[in-house]
């Protein structure tokens, strides 16, 4: 690699300035900040805090909701990821196809991702309303009485559709992008060696987009475990009672509903380090087995 | 093995564009067929459309006899070889060589014995476990042969193969295409736009050009006698030197732009008057006495190639340039005039409005 040298040694460093301080205001503070109050019982008015070491995090792990909901977020965040990456391909598979009209398929299977999760979570609901909910009305055709907020498991699918309607259209643009940059003519070249499409498809057409699964997966992963938070919280409006929450709202609903600031430091920090094992377990062990070319 | 036959064979795209304009000609069993013309002409259309990967849109194409219209690429018993290699990245060499085999259900040990048959004629023992990305171009465009050469197809498609490579490497992979092709025995057709290729390759060339088949021959028939005007300019490196005149009232002299009249040894077939282009190689020119000159070359600039010196000049009030070939070495200074003539059967005499062969 060349080296560039500057006639001034600082001036390097004042280029990283911004992004530093973006990082450093914005993750390490609040992480060291979570960290350190994790480990502290506060009063409520915030006047003072004691050091009780490592009691918020067993009255956490030991809370008799806290495996419940652990529980559920796994098999949120696993439904979720799983259903906007393979819908996602899906799409993308079929709109790559399309000769005709292309550009305005991709244009209406995109433009989802442009609105704010809040509102996808208002528009959600709409379609869930219980009198007049589109969505609502589809199940009771089908027999199935979908009271949402009122019946656990109908409130889980609804978020669990939300949240995989939100992010279909940005997993979409990526395989979009993927599909696209796979060279015609390799795909020819497999046109005549394999006379079946769905063939050719798991044998070259998807180990030529591993390196976008691979990384959509870790993006969705991390969508599912944080960002759909404002689906959540909308779909619940705030008032939880016994609907299914992820670990990240428990995390909102104890140190700003209940006031707990040290026991809500001491879930998000294992939170923290549920995420940090699993991105490192994913770059170990799945990306030896990805071809980026 | 097998023939191939095009019936008045079409290809216009949804937006009017002709690509090919009635392609009608049969290839022979074991031939080795070049489709030469210049970019845009339609040869890589007819090419896929022959590999099925492009729809014919009026006509019949037949493999051995039977119609392949509606056959799917993969059971035309074809093999593609395409210009930028379209090997699997995610495969080895092997594993490239194996997947159309593996999909036509093949034994795993005829697979092995046919992998390991054409990695000793490609040379490619050494490479079979690595990946395209590990290879060098030539050693790419070679495992591309080697997955065509297992298939054991009935007709070998190339699609520029080898105008990827660079000179030299392009030199040595076609001595060994043509070596191949004599061992296979198999039919070949070949798309080029490299005359030089086409010539030195071909059993019989296709020359096409916007969408038409211009000329069907063998290399020696498209150089000595070319139908028309664009395949005289194509074929042939320096170009035919083209001289735009008018036939005389005698019928055996054409007036060039300059009033000079350029003696024609030969039979024409035209009125007098007929705005004609005489056409003659600068390898055919050769030095006369003045009074029987048919071209009179000032010395512009020499090209001296080692083997053979090309002259560059022109013909004084006549505007198309002029080249001459001599062989060996000869040193001549600009503004010196030469007196040129070409015997009969090298004169070549077009209308210059077809552009069709008049002699």
């Amino acid at each position: 690699m060349k080296r560039v040298q500057f006639s001034r040694p600082l001036f390097p460093y004042l280029l990283l300035v911004p992004q530093l301080s973006i990082i450093l205001i914005f993750f390490y503070w609040p992480a060291a900040e979570a960290i350190r109050s994790s480990f502290y019982l506060e009063d409520p008015f915030g006047f003072s805090s004691t050091f009780v070491g490592f009691d918020n995090y067993h009255d956490a792990v030991t809370g008799s909701e806290y495996g419940n909901i652990a529980h559920f977020t796994l098999v949120f965040t696993g439904l979720v990821a799983f259903f906007s990456l393979s819908l996602a391909l899906l799409l993308a598979a079929k709109a790559d196809a399309v000769i005709r009209g292309a550009k305005s398929y991709r244009i209406f299977l995109m433009w989802v991702y442009a609105v704010a999760p809040p509102v996808a979570g208002l528009m959600g609901i709409l379609l869930f309303d219980q009198s007049l909910g589109p969505l609502t009305q589809l199940a009771e055709f089908f027999g199935w009485d979908l009271r949402l907020g009122v019946n656990y498991w109908d409130t889980a699918t609804a978020m669990i559709v939300i949240s995989v309607w939100k992010q279909v259209p940005i997993n979409f643009i990526f395989f979009l992008a993927g599909l696209q940059s796979i060279p015609r003519s390799v795909r020819e070249a497999a046109i005549i060696d394999d006379p079946s499409s769905v063939s050719r498809f798991f044998s070259i057409t998807f180990p030529l987009l591993a390196p976008t699964a691979f990384f959509l997966l870790i993006i969705n992963i991390t969508y599912a475990l944080f960002d759909t938070f404002g689906v959540i919280d909308i779909v619940l409006k705030g008032e939880p009672g016994n609907n299914p929450i992820t670990l990240v709202y428990k995390v909102f609903l104890d140190g700003f509903r209940g006031n707990d600031l040290g026991g809500s430091s001491a879930q998000s920090v294992i939170l923290m380090v549920l995420v940090l094992i699993l991105t490192v377990f994913q770059f170990r062990f799945m990306e030896r087995r990805v071809h980026y070319s | 093995m097998a023939n191939v036959t095009l019936d008045t064979v079409r290809k216009t795209y949804p937006n009017g564009y002709q690509a090919v304009q009635g392609a009608d000609f049969q290839i022979r069993d074991g031939e080795f067929i070049v489709l030469v013309g210049p970019s845009g002409c339609g040869k890589s259309t007819l090419l896929r459309m022959i590999a099925g990967l492009e729809d014919i849109t009026d006509g019949n194409i037949l493999i051995d006899n039977t119609v392949v219209n509606d056959v799917d690429p993969a059971r035309r018993d074809i093999a593609m070889v395409f210009q930028n290699y379209a090997l699997y990245p995610h495969m080895s060499v092997r594993q490239n060589m194996a997947y159309g085999l593996k999909n036509q259900r093949m034994p795993k040990s005829e697979i092995a014995d046919r992998i390991e048959e054409a990695a000793r004629t490609l040379r490619l023992e050494d490479y079979l476990e690595r990946k395209p990305g590990q290879l060098s171009g030539g050693q790419r465009q070679r495992v591309a042969m080697g997955r065509a050469i297992v298939r054991h197809p009935k007709v070998f498609l190339f699609d520029e193969p080898l105008s990827n490579l660079d000179a030299k490497l392009r030199t040595q992979l076609r001595a060994e295409l043509k070596a191949l092709h004599k061992r296979l025995e198999a039919t070949f057709v070949y798309v080029t736009h490299d005359q030089v290729e086409a010539m030195s390759l071909a059993d019989r060339i296709i020359i096409m050009s916007a969408g038409q088949v211009e000329q069907i021959g063998t290399p020696m028939d498209l150089y000595l006698r070319p139908a028309s005007r664009f395949v005289a300019d194509f074929i042939g490196s320096p170009a035919m030197n083209i001289v735009h005149g008018a036939l005389a009232d005698d019928q055996a002299s054409v007036v060039l732009a300059d009033g000079s009249a350029l003696r024609l040894p030969l039979a024409v077939n035209a009125a007098a008057g007929t705005k004609v282009d005489v056409g003659v190689r600068p390898e055919h020119l050769e030095a006369v006495a003045p009074e029987a000159a048919q071209f009179q070359l000032t010395v512009d600039f020499v090209e001296q190639l080692g083997a053979d010196t090309v002259v560059h000049g022109y013909q004084k009030g006549v505007e198309n340039p002029l080249a001459l070939r001599l062989t060996g070495i000869h040193a001549l200074d600009a503004g010196e005039v030469l007196s040129l003539a070409a015997s009969a059967d090298h004169l070549h005499l077009f209308d210059s409005v077809s552009g069709q062969r008049l002699n």
